[in-house]
Parts: C-alpha cells; structure tokens; sequence
C-alpha cells in the first residue's frame, strides 16, 4: 500500500520549519533581489490596488479570512441547528 | 499626592477586603449577602431577564468577548509594530477617515490589549475557576454575562475615543503614563463595573462550603486592586504627579493582571496534571507577595525624580517582587514537573508562569532605573511591557481559555490539532517578537547614542538601518499571536457548536494485559500505570518474599512517593486537588482539550509514563498477541530488565517468561 495512515508528529514538525525557512526567505526578498521591491497585495489583485503596495495587507487579509471564517462558522452552525 | 501617602492607601483598602471577606461582617452578613443577592439579581429590573442565569452562561459570555477583543489587540499591535518600519503601510486608511497618530494608535492597542483582551479573558477564567471550585455556578450568572456585555462596550467607547480629538486634547493638556493614557474618569467607569463581579465572587464563595483556596484569594483580591484604580486614577484631576501614574501602572500590571493571571495558574496546572500544589507555604508567599511588593512588569513608566530615601525604598520593594514570582514558577513547575504532556492548554499556561522569570528580571533593572534614575534600560522598557502583556499574561489567558472554557459550554474544543497549532504559533510568535525586537531596541539605541551620532556625522557616514530588518522580522513573528488568537476563537465557537460533550462517557476499548509478571516489590500505583486491570493475572516473581501470589505487604505504597512528582501515573483522568493540599477538593480532569480529537495519532505515544518509571521496580507485561510474536532481540530485553537469564533460543526466553 503506497498511501499511508500515519501522521507522526515530527511531520508537523518539518511542516512548520519549512514553513518558517519559506517565511525567512521571503523576508530577504529585498536582500535578494536589491531593486526590487516585494509585491503588494494591490499589484497581485488588481481589485486591491487603492490599498497601496505594501505588503502587510498580506497578513491583515489572513487576519481577516479568519475573521470571516468565524462568522460562517456561526453563521453555518446557526442555520444548521 | 506622595507615593507613600497612595501606597498606604493601596494597602490598607486590600488588607480590608482580605479581612473582611474572610471574617464577613459579624451580624450583618446575612442581611448584606440578601442586599447583594438581590442587587446583582432582581435589583437590576428588566436587564436581569435578558441573559438566562445558566450555569456558565457568565464565564461563556466574557470568553466570547475576550477572544474577539484579543484578536483585534492583536492586529492592532501588529500593525502598530509595522508602522514602526514602514509608516505609510496603512496609508490607503486614510481614505476611509483611519488615520490616527502613533499616540493614538498606542493608546487605542494599549487599551485592546490591556483592558480588552487579556483582561476579558482572565476575568472569563477567573469566573470559571470560581464558579467551578465553589461547587459549580456563581451566585449570578445573568449578571456575570450583563457585566461582559458592560465591560465590552467600554473598551470599545475607549478604543474609539482615542482615535479622536479628545483623546489628543487631552494628551497635550496631560502627559498620562503609558499603559494608561486615557482620561483619568475613564477609568473610574472599570471600577464600577467590577463592583458587580467583585461581590459576585464574593457571594460565590461565601455560598459554598468548600474551603477558600489560594486561586479564589488571587481573583478577590485582584478585583480589590483593579477597583481602587478607578478613585486612584481620579486624583491625577487634581494635579499631575508622575508617582501615581507610576503607582497605577504598577497595579494595572501586578496587582490586577498578575494576580488574576498567578490565580488561573494555580488552578489549572494542578487541574490539568492531577496532583496537588506542591507547596503550601510557596502559594501563600506567591499571594501575599504579588500585593504588598511594587510588580517589576510595567516598566515603560518611569518618574523623572525622586528622593534618594524614595528611590531605595522603591528598589527594594522592587526587587521583594522578585519572591513571589520565583515562589509561584518553582510551586507550579514541580506540581506540573512530568505531568502535562498531554495537555496543551496546560502547557501554555506554564510556558506563561515560566515566562514570568526572566521578563521579570528584565523588568526589575529597567524599574529600578526608570524611578528617578537615568532610565538607562527605557529603550527596551517597552518591549519588556509587550512580552509581559502577550508572553505572560497573554499564555496565561489563552492556555486557562483551553481549559476552562469547555467547562463553560460542556462540550470539548473542536479540534486538538488546532490546539497544538495555537501553542506553537503562540510560542513561536512571542519568542520570535522578543528576540527580533529586542535585537532592534539595542541596535537603535547604540547607532543613536550621542558618541556614535557625533562620530558618524563627523565621518559623513549616514546610520545603516541594519535593525530595520530585525524588526521586519518582529513583526511577522507577532503576526503569529494574532493567529493564535483566530485559531483559539475557531477552536473554541466551533467546540462549544458540535464539541463532545463532557458529560458523555466515551466507550473505552480495554487494552489491560492478561498476565503481568512483577519482579521485586512494587506498588499499587506503578501496577495502575503499567495498565493492570481487573482481570488480569500478576505472577510475583523473587524478592518479594512472596513468590507466586500477592501480599498486601507488597502492594502498600509509600506515602512519600505521592509527592515525590516522579511518579508515572500522571497522565490519567484522576481527580486532584488544586489547593496546597490541606482540602479535598475534587476537580474532574480539566484538560478538555485533549479529550476529543479521533484524528490525533500520537495521544497514545506522547505520555512520558515511560521516562518516569521507578526504576527500583522491575516489572513484565505480557503484549496482548503474547511473547511468541516478538522478536528475540526484545525478549532478551524483557528478560534481562527483569532479572532473568536471557540466554538460549527464544522458546528458552519464552518459557522462563510465561513460567515465572
């Protein structure tokens, strides 16, 4: 059998490393790449673009999808019951 | 007003409440608990009918809202943290009238944090743990829950008035304090709403005929600080004295937001690793230290001068604080020492207590220096304060949340994935913040001291901003906590929706083995933690005097070893005592977290019951497929560890086994 059951915990472990390796390189993107400046969430999503190029409404859209989630979550389990 | 005259007045309102909730009020305690009764009950009118007064309805109420205000504290010291390298990152806001100064801004995520989030969320579990050790409700539920509504929508008055012109009128009129910049009448408004809460937990306890343990002092006392805040903070109209600004944030953090914090601790550490406080004589020194010694956290105020008497008075009641902190990290670290690894609520309330030790450390030398001093540690002082706000306090409130909170709802959280995902990014986010920020704070203060300003000028060079990357990376590792707190809120609304419910008994598939082999004497708590049921058969092998059956003489368990914190059966569902060990008080286990999840794999493997086995007691257990499926490599293991030949083929190793 090729596809496995298992889900050992060092997995998580590895999975948050590289996440957090990913994390640290996308940090030094401007190391990296001199000149070049990180994309903002305006240049990505045409939609956003009055938001501005900086790259914290990245994470305050994280933020707010979690937000949104907790309200459907509600909002699903209300209608559910 | 002098900070001896306020101090002493400090200390004669808590040593009052102290006494009087533990004497009453000779014969007018009836009459005064029936007024109170009736003014947190029908005394409100209509407003008492609009919550039902269900058990938990209280502590769920002030969870629901604590959570969202963490979050939101949360997001807002993120982007507090990333303005500080990118200024315009939010610049767009501005379009839709959010534009406010970094005074605001620290003003408005000071009081999220301070007062909304962390505040909300340790009342929610100071009201749990009450209701929970005083035999199962508060006296008022409906009124706890109207009280969060209350409080609630102060803060949320507060956050939207520091973003407006009368919070800066009132800044440029009014220097304020940091962590308490508002109005000094604003603050008058928590002490009224914590009257209501105060004498709940006061009827609470004298309604119950349980003892009165140290969490529930921590939690009445707390409120005693938190209400004399309010009148305190009112002599600032009068004139401005930078000792009562001092003297209010060092409440604001020791007496209020510690105690509340230290009271969570003792409670759920001893709940969740089911044994009880290690130490009496720790807790009692970790109660009264917190409230007679000036707290090291808050070490962002500062006073600009002071006498010399002043200042080494201040120092030594400083440095006093030290006690009770160090007293409370030992006390819960040996109660928890071996027994949590299952729980990660648990484990996150301890990362908080441990925390306390060097944010404490750090706070002292930056307090000593900040009263009267040069303030030689200010460029780290505020950091010090956030790590105290989110490391301690903020893990303290979460992993009680954790708890507790399940306890509120009778249902288990949703999902104990998601629970080890709000403790690592948790653990990871405020570490991470501290070491980039710190790293920031050093490398800015040494490039702007006024030696290496002059020379840099002097040499034409402009200042590299080689910290602004650190504190990039500050900000994303904060970034973390506020993820925490959306997976914490997921976790618990969707827990208290379809959540296991607790008073279900969950079938248990029996695992015990059919045949245990003891080899030396033993215990009955090391034959309990090796999974020896019922039914099955124990062999006592030499050295117990009685080969081949059992005497009651080997299974007597000394008592030394209860408390030796060593011991190997931790991990079980056993009721525990959360006081210092001179009441019976039962608690369920607590560690609802851990109850439900069917997709957790490594439950049945992370309990370190086998790091822990006392080694001066041999012991076999039969597997269930029997001996004959093992390897001959094993059996020779098992034979020698316990104590029998292990050489020949493997039917050789089986026979000796199964014959002993």
């Amino acid at each position: 059998m090729m596809q496995g059951k298992e889900e050992p915990a060092t997995a998580r472990v590895i999975l948050t490393l590289s996440a957090i390796g990913a994390l640290a390189f996308v940090m030094l993107y401007s190391v990296l790449f001199p000149g070049h400046p990180f994309p903002g969430l305006g240049s990505v999503i045409p939609l956003f673009s009055e938001l501005g190029d900086s790259v914290v409404w990245f994470f305050l859209l994280g933020i707010g999808l979690g937000m949104a989630m907790l309200v459907a979550t509600l909002l699903g389990e209300t209608i559910a019951d | 007003m002098e900070l001896k005259t306020i101090f002493l007045s400090y200390i004669i309102w808590l040593l009052a409440v102290r006494f009087l909730a533990s004497r009453g009020l000779g014969p007018f305690s009836s009459f005064a608990k029936d007024l109170t009764g009736f003014m947190l009950g029908k005394g409100l009118g209509p407003a008492n009918d609009l919550i039902e007064d269900r058990p938990g309805a209280g502590a769920r109420t002030w969870y629901a809202h604590g959570i969202l205000w963490f979050i939101l504290a949360a997001t807002l010291f993120f982007t507090n943290l990333w303005t500080g390298h990118e200024p315009n990152a939010l610049y767009s806001l501005s379009a839709v009238g959010y534009a406010p100064s970094a005074s605001q801004a620290t003003a408005a995520l000071h009081l999220a944090a301070a007062f909304g989030g962390l505040s909300m969320l340790l009342i929610a579990s100071g009201l749990a743990s009450q209701a929970k050790l005083s035999g199962g409700r508060l006296a008022s539920e409906s009124n706890a829950a109207l009280m969060a509504w209350a409080w609630s929508g102060t803060v949320f008055i507060g956050v939207v008035i520091a973003h407006t012109e009368i919070f800066t009128s009132h800044a440029s009129s009014f220097s304020g304090s940091a962590w308490l910049e508002m109005p000094p009448i604003y603050y008058l408004l928590f002490t009224v709403i914590s009257l209501p809460i105060f004498f709940n937990h006061l009827l609470t306890m004298s309604g119950s005929k349980n003892p009165i343990l140290v969490p529930q002092w921590f939690f009445v006392m707390g409120f005693a600080a938190l209400i004399w805040t309010g009148p305190a903070a009112m002599m600032l109209m009068i004139g401005e004295s930078q000792e009562v600004s001092w003297m209010l944030v060092k409440v604001l953090f020791g007496g209020w937001l510690l105690s509340q914090s230290l009271g969570i601790a003792h409670h759920v550490i001893p709940s969740a690793a089911g044994a009880p406080l290690w130490s009496r004589s720790l807790s009692a020194v970790a109660l009264f230290g917190t409230f007679l010694t000036f707290s090291p956290l808050g070490a962002a105020v500062e006073v600009s001068a002071a006498s010399e008497s002043l200042r080494a008075i201040v120092a030594i009641s400083l440095t006093l604080s030290l006690i009770p902190i160090i007293a409370t990290v030992a006390n819960l670290s040996v109660t928890a020492s071996g027994r949590l690894s299952k729980s990660y609520g648990a484990k996150m309330t301890m990362f908080g207590v441990v925390m306390l030790i060097p944010i404490g450390l750090g706070s002292l030398f930056a307090s000593v220096s900040a009263f009267g001093g040069g303030a030689e540690q200010a460029h780290i002082a505020n950091t010090l304060d956030t790590l105290a706000i989110w490391g301690v306090f903020g893990a303290i409130a979460i992993g009680g949340a954790h708890i507790l909170f399940p306890q509120t709802t009778g249902r288990s959280l949703a999902s104990r994935n998601k629970t080890r995902s709000t403790y690592w990014l948790f653990i990871f986010g405020v570490v991470g913040y501290g070491i980039g920020q710190l790293i920031t704070d050093h490398v800015n203060a040494a490039l702007g001291a006024e030696a290496v300003v002059a020379a840099l000028e002097d040499a034409g060079v402009t200042a590299p901003d080689s910290a602004v990357t650190a504190q990039v990376f500050a900000s994303v590792m904060f970034y973390a906590v506020a993820m925490a707190g959306v997976f914490a809120a997921q976790n618990m609304l969707s827990g208290s929706l379809r959540g296991t419910s607790l008073t279900d008994a969950a079938p248990t598939v029996s695992s015990e083995p059919t045949r245990h082999i003891v080899t030396g004497a033993t215990t009955v708590r090391n034959l309990l933690s090796a999974g020896v049921g019922l039914d099955t058969e124990i062999s006592m092998e030499g050295g117990s005097g009685s080969s081949g059956h059992i005497a009651l003489a080997d299974l007597a368990a000394p008592t030394e070893d209860a408390e030796d914190g060593d011991d190997s059966d931790d991990s079980d569902d056993t009721d525990a005592s959360t006081d210092s060990g001179d009441t019976d008080d039962t608690d369920a286990p607590t560690d609802s977290d851990d109850t439900d999840d069917t997709d957790d794999t490594d439950a049945p493997t992370d309990s370190d019951d086998t790091d822990n086995t006392d080694t001066s007691t041999t012991t076999v257990t039969e597997p269930a497929g029997g001996f004959g499926k093992m390897l001959k490599g094993e059996l020779v293991g098992l034979a020698e560890s316990a104590g029998l030949d292990s050489s020949g083929t493997k039917a050789d190793i089986i026979a000796r086994l199964t014959s002993a």
